[in-house]
């Protein structure tokens, strides 16, 4: 009986903790409605989304990422940055965040331009 | 009830452990590289030809596709110009470019260098012949003809006013096809459709697709 009562303890526990530290958090469930409107070209939404993730957990890597690419697709390289390097502050490390940061940063650079253009430029 | 244990921790960490990012592809919007609003009219000319291209005339074909592509780019108005070329050399003497467009105000010239070529090209190509290797005839040969196209383009464009070259800018497209007697028209076309994907990126900064990961959590 009691060996059975330890063991139903460390299920519960087991699947509390899972649980939380899987899905269940708000911003958690946020960064994936986000993602689901993503899929659906749904953008607008995937922004409201990915900035409810980020009130709710400023720290959540994945919503300063998301929400720097939809910025991009948005065609707003400059706040897009600002929310990579705030992912990166976060997790220096993450490998995907880097790779999304490096591109973002290639395509502001302005393109090669002959010194004519410069003129029509300033025209 | 162990057993029933270990089936919700397998449950559960199969469900965390699902890819950590998905890839998307985004449509990133392009910078033109030119400042189109400053002009009421583009004025399109025919292009300098070192040869012409037998049964095919560049510069009409040239002409028309620019027409129907810059059309939607462009909110202006789109008209053409015929210039009567000496040499290329014309393209840096300013005064001739003042002279192509009377009321030079607010237009601009598009128009350059264009090269349009087409080789016959022979290989000699073994035949499959698989099914019989095993026998005593030894692999067949045979000539393959193959008709290489190579479209080599100068774009300009040119202030009218002063003569001066604003933007230059260089392509060049080849494609190969199997058919030799492949037309002269649609091997344009194709490589048309290349160059157009890079000229347009640069002058009207179209967009281009890229891939970027999104994180699940």
């Amino acid at each position: 009986m009691r060996k059975k009562f330890f063991v139903a303890l460390i299920l519960i526990g087991l699947s509390a903790a899972l649980h939380y530290g899987c899905a269940s958090s708000r911003s958690g469930s946020e960064v994936q409605f986000g993602l689901w409107a993503s899929e659906k070209n749904l953008w607008d939404e995937a922004i409201f989304r990915w900035k409810k993730a980020i009130e709710a957990d400023p720290k959540s890597v994945a919503a300063h990422n998301n929400l720097a690419v939809a910025y991009e697709q948005k065609g707003l390289p400059g706040e897009a940055l600002k929310e990579y390097e705030l992912a990166l502050k976060i997790d220096p490390g993450n490998s995907f965040v880097k790779s999304n940061y490096k591109n973002c940063q290639e395509n502001i650079q302005p393109p090669q331009k002959d010194a004519a253009a410069v003129k029509n430029e300033k025209k | 009830m162990v057993l029933a244990a270990f089936t919700v921790l397998a449950g559960y960490t199969a469900a965390c452990a699902v890819e950590p990012s998905v890839k998307t592809r985004v449509e990133i919007p392009g910078t033109a590289a030119f400042k189109w609003d400053a002009y009421k009219e583009i004025v399109l000319t025919n292009f300098w030809q070192e040869k012409e291209v037998k049964d095919f005339d560049l510069n009409k074909a040239l002409i028309e596709y620019l027409r129907n592509e810059i059309a939607p780019q462009f909110k202006g108005k789109l008209s053409s110009a015929t210039i009567a070329w000496d040499t290329a050399e014309m393209l840096n003497n300013k005064e001739a470019w003042k002279q192509v467009v009377p009321q030079a105000q607010d237009r601009i010239i598009l128009t350059g260098k264009a090269q349009f070529t087409q080789d016959l090209r022979k290989a000699l190509l073994a035949k499959d012949r698989r099914a019989i290797d095993d026998g005593p005839f030894a692999p067949e040969k045979a000539w393959a003809e193959r008709v290489a196209f190579t479209f080599k383009i100068e774009f300009y464009l040119i202030n009218p006013e002063s003569g001066e070259i604003l933007l230059r800018k260089d392509f060049l497209e080849a494609q190969d096809y199997e058919n030799s007697k492949e037309p002269a028209e649609f091997a344009f076309s194709d490589l048309m459709q290349k160059i157009k994907l890079k000229l347009f990126r640069l002058f009207f900064g179209s967009e281009k697709s890229q891939e970027r990961y999104l994180l699940r959590r």
